[in-house]
């Protein structure tokens, strides 16, 4: 089967005077895996809904390839769908559920059948289809309600937090056999979360909702590396704050003040800023906990930033350190842990230094 | 038993049918009529003096019914005699269980009870004294209605089931139903009507048989065939089967049915609060009541003198008409009723001739049959 | 049912966490039940059947007479009739209503619950007797068919089959609603939308998905109003009239006015008898135990 485009534009969903969503528009390539992220009450569930059918646009208008469906019934969009709770039919068996949307296409009993039987397997559930869903795992479930979403060969795939109620590791086992089936099948999935760790792992591109508003859209390495405001920064991935002031902006680049902590160097002005800032002007200056390199006293005199280790948290493959600055900011470091070699202590007097490729700044007050 | 349940104690009247069919009346010879020379009513009170009988125990009627009775015959009879009244009462079933009872201890502490005519039965007469034609009790030959005397006792509530019609429907100057034969005529008087469901279905086969033309001497034995063939032409009309008095009065109020079989005594309530109802008693199947002296009174002379009071003082009965609405047999009652009431009283000549009494051996023989084949026509 | 791996129901891996308490408590916490049923209603019914068939002596003439005399039969068979019937309009009128108040919101929905509930607070009585207001030949019904010109002579409405049929079923119309929307209410609307998703219209989606998954609601509706029904006193004594006889009024007066105890007993008994039967054969046809269940 073949992805279609799906083109949302100048999408919006009021509720009496609340704006559930306000003029959203993304493109979402054919057979791409776009994720609509956010925490809950973003907008990203209705948007998903109003894509879906089951809520009509107070503005704006949806395209499945070069069809205009702003307008169509859901049973008409031809859109393959996952609930959050899978939503299977709890009077059917697995193989009725899965043949439920053939059923309601006409599609010859023969080929039903081929079909339910290919799509269970495709799911690996082939001896599965006489249960009741009740009679299946969490995860099994999933995988029906996943098979049956497919099994029309829909050319896009809507998922509404499909992961959300199983466990932690079967979840990430699913992400990557949902993913390795949307290569496979080619389907355009839209995948609504607020897991920005599965938006991470499995999409093409993420698109960031806050409160009604599409704050972001790129790939993850984009939102990850270049987040356009501090509201991505913060939502994917970790990220430090720092409350800074500009102290001189010239050619040999950008200086921030900490006050007591110390200073932040930048080699240019960030690309994200509209207009260089101005001696003096607050800003918000936002630091990934990998970035920062712990500097033991005797490898430096002078670091930019100096603080005192307040806890160590080991977590296996790297170390978290927890380093209040002389200023009071609290500073989240990550390094990875280095077998062997002798890290600082709680109590350790340490130095910091942040790469300047590294450092995003933002206007300190957002409108 | 008040007023109401004089006329309407059919129900009842069944109960204890069922309480009495068990003790057979086999044993208790047939006593023979007492010789009582005729004598005035004086003569009656001075025997009841002479023998020392300062009081008489009546098993009567309670409630606002009872009242009435008080006001108008016991509180006077006491005044005339210096006989005092002793009233005790009860339903029906259970005075008649009582009597029974009493009289098998040997000791029955009433003189007169008062019982509907129905319970007329032989395991019930041989419970009371024998009175023969009466003639004892001169003014109940002088002064009541023809059949007043029962042999075991005397009547005195009379009424039955007329035939009331709304006259808002039938207005007087037009024709009227005038009998059974109007009641089954639905081209001449067209409207809905209603009949009673209460457990005497054979009132309804007396009217039949009268709508079908037989006449009122051939009645009994009924000819229950012929009685339902005619109850079928009726069937569809009959949008009202009353169940209690209650709702026979409630159908005229809202102009339910436009004529129906109605005890006599609601009919007279009906007019009482203003609903133009005619009534006739063409026909009409007798309802009545009677007071009868124990067999074993202990004051049988007062029991007698009592029976006989309640014949005389015409006045008191034409006052105890117009306010229990309705009638005793008092014959010379007529004459002191109001024009409209009397027209329509039970007591007129016309009237009370015109009335159906019910064959009472039939009616023993024959109660069962009718009950069950009646419950099935009724239900189908 | 087989075992169900891991969800509590199948809306959903809600777990079953309750409580289980020992034998000694819940039995403890059952006992008042349990001696009133004994007490208030085993005891007297045993009594009542055991009279029909030992007093006054050991006969089954009293269940030889139901057969004997067609009366009995007769209501009998309009009794399941008129209790059918009745089920089936409250069936069709109520699941609609119950539907409506599982799907609306705000001041419609308490509007519909007081139209449902309000009836339900008020007695039987005063409602049966508002039917003869509105049924009798100068009511509310008979006026404005007359006013209207849709007839010239009042209709007969009251003391018909078809007056305590609609009676009834307004009067036991609750007791069908309740429980088909108790149901519909906890049918998530995933259903509904998974169902349109796959390609189903608003009708199919309600035939195929809404449809079976309320039949539990359905079932508990239908039986308890047929066995209402099936026993109804006071607005068939109401309304109706003896061509509408039915058993509860006939065992009544089998009891109030002819005393005839074990033949009551009798009555009951078969009433009784039949009513199971039926209920039974209902269960069967509906296949309740599909495996699912819902809440």
């Amino acid at each position: 089967m073949d992805g279609a485009s799906v083109s949302v534009r100048g999408l919006g969903k009021r509720y009496g005077a609340v704006r559930a969503v306000k003029e959203v528009g993304i493109e979402v390539r054919s057979g791409e895996f776009l994720s609509l992220l956010g925490p809950s009450g973003s907008g990203k569930t209705t948007l998903l809904m109003m894509i879906a059918g089951f809520e009509m646009p107070s503005e704006g208008a949806i395209r499945i390839g070069d069809r205009d469906v702003t307008y169509v019934a859901p049973n008409r969009r031809n859109i393959g769908m996952v609930f959050q709770r899978y939503a299977l039919f709890p009077h059917m068996t697995v193989a009725d559920n899965v043949a439920f949307p053939l059923r309601m296409r006409k599609v010859v009993k023969a080929e039903i059948a081929r079909r339910v039987t290919d799509a269970l397997a495709l799911v690996q559930l082939q001896d599965f289809g006489k249960r009741l869903p009740a009679e299946l795992s969490g995860g099994q479930q999933q995988r029906v309600a996943v098979a049956r979403a497919l099994v029309f060969e829909p050319p896009v795939l809507l998922m509404d937090e499909p992961l959300g109620a199983l466990d932690k590791k079967l979840r990430e086992q699913m992400q990557i056999e949902i993913k390795r089936l949307q290569q496979r099948l080619g389907v355009t999935v839209i995948y609504v979360t607020h897991d920005q760790e599965e938006a991470l792992t499995m999409s093409d591109r993420i698109a960031v909702m806050r409160n009604g508003s599409l704050e972001q859209i790129g790939s993850p390495t984009e939102l990850y590396d270049n987040p356009a405001t501090p509201f991505v920064a913060d939502f994917v991935g970790k990220t430090n704050f720092l409350e800074a002031v500009c102290q001189s902006c010239n050619g040999t680049g950008l200086e921030f003040g900490l006050g007591q902590s110390g200073f932040i160097h930048l080699k240019e002005c960030p690309p994200n800023l509209p207009s260089p800032p101005r001696p003096g002007d607050k800003m918000r200056v936002a630091v990934r906990p990998e970035q920062i390199r712990i500097l033991r006293p005797e490898d430096s005199d002078s670091p930019p930033l100096n603080g005192v280790v307040e806890a160590v948290i080991f977590v296996g493959s790297f170390r978290t350190f927890l380093v209040r600055l002389a200023g009071g900011e609290l500073v989240h470091v990550q390094a990875s842990t280095d077998h062997g070699i002798a890290h600082p202590q709680e109590g350790d007097r340490v130095g910091l230094t942040i790469p300047s490729q590294a450092v995003q700044v933002f206007p300190e007050r957002r409108p | 038993m008040d007023k109401l349940g004089v006329a309407e104690g059919l129900i009842n009247r069944r109960k204890l049918l069922g309480l009495a069919s068990g003790a057979a009346a086999a044993g208790i010879g047939l006593a023979l009529p007492e010789l009582v020379m005729a004598a005035p009513f004086e003569g009656l009170v001075e025997r009841a003096r002479q023998a020392g009988e300062r009081q008489v125990v009546v098993a009567g009627g309670t409630g606002a019914y009872g009242d009435l009775v008080k006001k108008h015959f016991y509180l006077p009879f006491t005044e005339a005699t210096g006989i005092e009244v002793v009233p005790t009462g009860g339903g029906y079933g259970e005075k008649l269980a009582k009597l029974k009872a009493m009289t098998s201890v040997g000791k029955v502490e009433w003189d007169v009870i008062t019982l509907s005519i129905d319970s007329l039965t032989p395991d019930v007469t041989s419970l009371l004294r024998d009175l023969g034609d009466c003639a004892g009790l001169p003014d109940v030959a002088s002064q009541g209605v023809d059949g007043s005397c029962l042999r075991e006792g005397v009547m005195f509530d009379i009424g039955g089931g007329v035939l009331a019609f709304d006259k808002r429907s039938f207005p007087e100057g037009q024709a009227q139903p005038a009998g059974w034969a109007d009641f089954w005529n639905v081209k001449a008087f067209p409207g809905p009507r209603a009949l009673p469901n209460i457990g005497n279905p054979w009132w309804a086969l007396i009217a039949a048989l009268e709508a079908d033309g037989v006449s009122r001497d051939a009645l009994f034995p009924l000819d229950i065939d012929r009685a339902f063939r005619k109850l079928d032409e009726i069937k569809p009309h009959v949008t009202v089967w009353w169940k209690s008095g209650d709702q026979s009065q409630q159908i005229f109020r809202t102009g339910e049915v436009v004529m129906a079989m109605l005890f006599s005594g609601r009919a007279f309530r009906l007019r009482g609060e203003g609903i133009p109802l005619g009534i006739s008693w063409n026909g009409a199947p007798l309802d009545a009541a009677f007071w009868a002296v124990t067999k074993a009174a202990q004051h049988p002379n007062a029991a007698l003198a009592l029976l006989d009071f309640i014949y005389t003082r015409p006045k008191a009965h034409a006052e105890f008409a117009a306010e229990s609405f309705g009638s005793t047999a008092q014959r010379g009652a007529l004459d002191f009723l109001t024009a409209d009431a009397k027209a329509s009283s039970v007591l007129q000549p016309a009237n009370w001739s015109n009335i159906v009494r019910v064959d009472r051996e039939w009616l023993a023989a024959n109660r069962e049959k009718v009950l069950q084949r009646w419950s099935m026509w009724i239900a189908s | 049912m087989r075992a169900k791996p891991l969800a509590g129901s199948p809306f959903g891996g809600r777990p079953t966490s309750a409580q289980e308490y020992g034998p000694g408590l819940s039995l403890l916490l059952v006992t008042p039940l349990v001696l009133l049923l004994v007490g208030g209603f085993l005891y007297p019914v045993g009594k009542l059947f055991w009279g029909s068939v030992f007093v006054p002596e050991a006969t089954f003439a009293n269940y030889a007479r139901i057969l004997q005399e067609p009366l009995f039969l007769l209501v009998l068979c309009r009794t399941f009739e008129i209790a059918f019937v009745v089920t089936a309009l409250a069936l069709l009128l109520g699941y609609p209503v119950a539907m409506a108040m599982a799907r609306v919101s705000g001041r419609t929905a308490m509007l519909i619950a007081a139209c449902v509930l309000i009836p339900l607070w008020t007695s039987v009585l005063v409602r049966s007797y508002a039917w003869i207001v509105l049924l009798q030949r100068n009511g509310v019904v008979n006026n404005a068919l007359i006013e209207t010109g849709l007839t010239g002579t009042p209709l007969r409405l009251l003391y018909t089959q078809g007056a305590v049929i609609a009676a009834m079923t307004q009067v036991l119309l609750p007791f069908m609603i309740l429980p088909i929307y108790s149901v519909v209410r906890n049918i998530p609307d995933d259903f509904v939308r998974a169902a349109r998703n796959l390609g189903a219209g608003s009708l199919q989606a309600f035939f195929r998905v809404t449809l079976p998954l309320s039949l539990p609601g359905v079932t508990a509706g239908v039986l308890i109003t047929f066995i209402l029904s099936l026993g109804f006193y006071i607005t068939p004594a109401l309304v109706g009239g003896p061509g509408t006889l039915m058993m509860s009024t006939l065992i009544g007066q089998q009891t109030t006015e002819l005393l005839d105890w074990p033949f009551a007993g009798a009555l009951a008994a078969v009433l009784l008898a039949a009513t199971l039967l039926l209920v039974i054969v209902f269960r069967r046809a509906l296949a309740l135990n599909k495996g699912f269940k819902l809440g």
